[in-house]
């Protein structure tokens, strides 16, 4: 593992504006996202972290009377260009939210409904993509001899990692998570972090959370946004260590030595 | 101690308003039911009318509504499932509120004025004279709303999350409404069809005016100049006679029928109700 992964996502002066109130969610963010490693997002409620999340794979445009300027860049390619498929960019940037989602139906239905519709998934394959999936999130062992039973039976934590092998059965190459153990007690919360971790090698992942101790043990970097002004803005970003231990900026002084 | 009052008091109310709204649907189909308990009979409900009424029984009666309430039902159930998806997943704001005020604008007509309306359309512009056809797809205009507006508030209880878990996966926005927002909307569609099937089966004027005869109908061969009989206009009629016992004793006995019958479709479909419900809660 090198030093100096290079950047996959790259946001430059992201601003996020409510059309008509004028409010502004973000504004003027800049982020590098290095490949295959883990970038944490912390900051306070209100922040902004979610908003950013779905900057990154366009969920945003789902939410009306939202501006966005700015710049997200996945592999050196505009995410917002002309010839980019929303569809197709969410496909390769996965998410998994705070609150565990089950769909209708099996455990098996849940991870491969969305990739069979997509095409990435048919009768042949589907055996092993779901295999795959459910062991990459650490939920094969588990489940292996249910899957044919309701999702909504699984626990919550098994449920979140449901949710995570469902986005992985899709092939992301970069894996948005907000605040995925929030919702988790702490023996959950500990097998969301190995699946994570285990995750890393091959992806490359962003990890919103409100806990530093769970920032330090997951992410390489780390982002610190704050409110100014009723405004997300970054205020500091770096290797995580430097940003926990030596943060230069005053926000993430008062954030890091609140917190710890 | 006031705050224990307070839930005590509420709980005692809501249960006493429960069980008075239970009552009072009980007491009316009491009565209805009683009232025509001495014309029911198989007769009554596999013979035509004879007599103007006075004698035979209803059977055409029973058919014509069924076509109209069944017309009605098929043509509002799937306007109502693709109004209710864009209203939820593709209008925007401005275009959104237009149609909702649409709505509860056609909801509010008075249905005498529906009638006239399908009327002037239907028996006057199309010649179609008085239609079977005529009077479901008016029957359909009138419960729309209330088929739409259900499903709708059902689609807005769906958690945002799940919508954009769905998004999330890179599911088109087709596949979102196929996978996602049909299988959990489902259940206010089908109290929605309920309500309108209840709504439809009672209605007199507008199918008064376009649909409906009192006599001399049997099953309808074609679309224009193809009456049918109905149980709510057929009610209308004998009650302008009820001084007559013969008559009244009809008017009631397909009271009762009518009656049994509505709260028979939502007997029977309180299962799949029940059934939609609790797959869309574990979702």
């Amino acid at each position: 593992m090198t030093d100096t992964p290079r950047d996959l996502i790259t946001v430059r002066n992201l601003s996020v504006r409510v059309r008509g109130t004028g409010r502004m969610l973000l504004r003027d963010v800049s982020l590098d996202v290095p490949q295959h490693r883990i970038t944490g997002i912390i900051g306070p409620s209100g922040a902004g972290k979610s908003t950013l999340l779905k900057c990154i794979n366009r969920l945003i445009d789902l939410v009306p009377s939202i501006e966005v300027t700015g710049e997200v860049r996945l592999d050196g390619h505009d995410i917002r260009g002309r010839d980019v498929d929303p569809d197709d960019l969410r496909r390769r940037i996965g998410i998994v939210f705070q609150q565990p989602v089950t769909f209708h139906g099996t455990i098996r239905r849940n991870v491969t409904f969305a990739a069979r519709r997509i095409g990435l998934v048919d009768r042949h394959n589907e055996e092993q993509v779901l295999e795959e999936s459910l062991r990459a999130a650490n939920l094969w062992d588990e489940v292996k001899d249910r899957l044919t039973h309701a999702a909504h039976t699984l626990s919550v934590g098994q449920q979140q990692r449901l949710a995570i092998a469902r986005t992985l059965a899709g092939s992301p190459d970069v894996l948005l998570m907000d605040e995925p153990t929030s919702a988790l007690d702490a023996a959950s919360t500990a097998i969301v972090e190995r699946t994570i971790l285990g995750l890393r090698k091959s992806r490359t992942i962003i990890v919103v959370t409100h806990q530093l101790q769970q920032a330090r043990r997951l992410a390489d970097f780390l982002a610190c946004l704050c409110s100014q002004d009723g405004s997300g803005t970054l205020v500091e970003s770096g290797k995580c260590e430097t940003v926990l231990l030596a943060p230069r900026h005053a926000e993430t002084r008062r954030l890091v030595g609140i917190a710890g | 101690m006031r705050r224990r009052l307070f839930d005590l008091v509420f709980t005692v109310v809501a249960a006493l308003a429960a069980i008075g709204a239970v009552t009072l649907f009980l007491a009316i189909l009491a009565v209805v039911v009683y009232r025509g308990f001495d014309a029911l009979s198989w007769r009554f409900l596999v013979e035509d009318m004879r007599a103007a009424g006075a004698e035979g029984g209803i059977v055409y009666q029973i058919a014509g509504t069924f076509i109209l309430v069944l017309t009605a039902t098929l043509t509002a159930v799937p306007l109502a499932a693709g109004a209710g998806i864009w209203l939820a997943m593709y209008a925007k704001e401005g275009a959104r509120r237009s149609f909702e005020s649409v709505l509860h604008a056609v909801n509010g007509i008075p249905s005498i004025v529906f009638g006239l309306i399908g009327f002037a359309f239907f028996f006057d512009l199309l010649q179609w004279k008085k239609s079977w056809l005529a009077g479901g797809l008016l029957l359909a205009l009138m419960i729309l709303p209330t088929l739409v507006v259900a499903f709708v508030e059902k689609l807005r209880s769906i958690p945002r999350e799940t919508i954009d878990a769905a998004f999330g996966l890179g599911l088109r926005r087709g596949d979102v409404v196929r996978t996602v927002l049909l299988p959990q909307g489902a259940a206010g569609l089908v109290t929605g069809t309920l309500l309108g099937i209840a709504r439809a089966a009672g209605e007199t004027a507008p199918i008064m005016f376009t649909a409906a005869i009192f006599s001399g109908a049997t099953v309808p061969r074609a679309v224009a100049d193809s009456p049918v009989l109905a149980l709510p206009y057929h009610i209308f009629v004998l009650a302008q006679d009820s001084f007559d016992p013969a008559m009244r004793s009809g008017m009631w006995g397909t009271a009762a029928v009518l009656v049994v019958l509505v709260t028979c479709v939502s007997a029977l479909a309180i299962p799949l109700r029940l059934k939609i419900a609790q797959e869309a809660a574990r979702d």
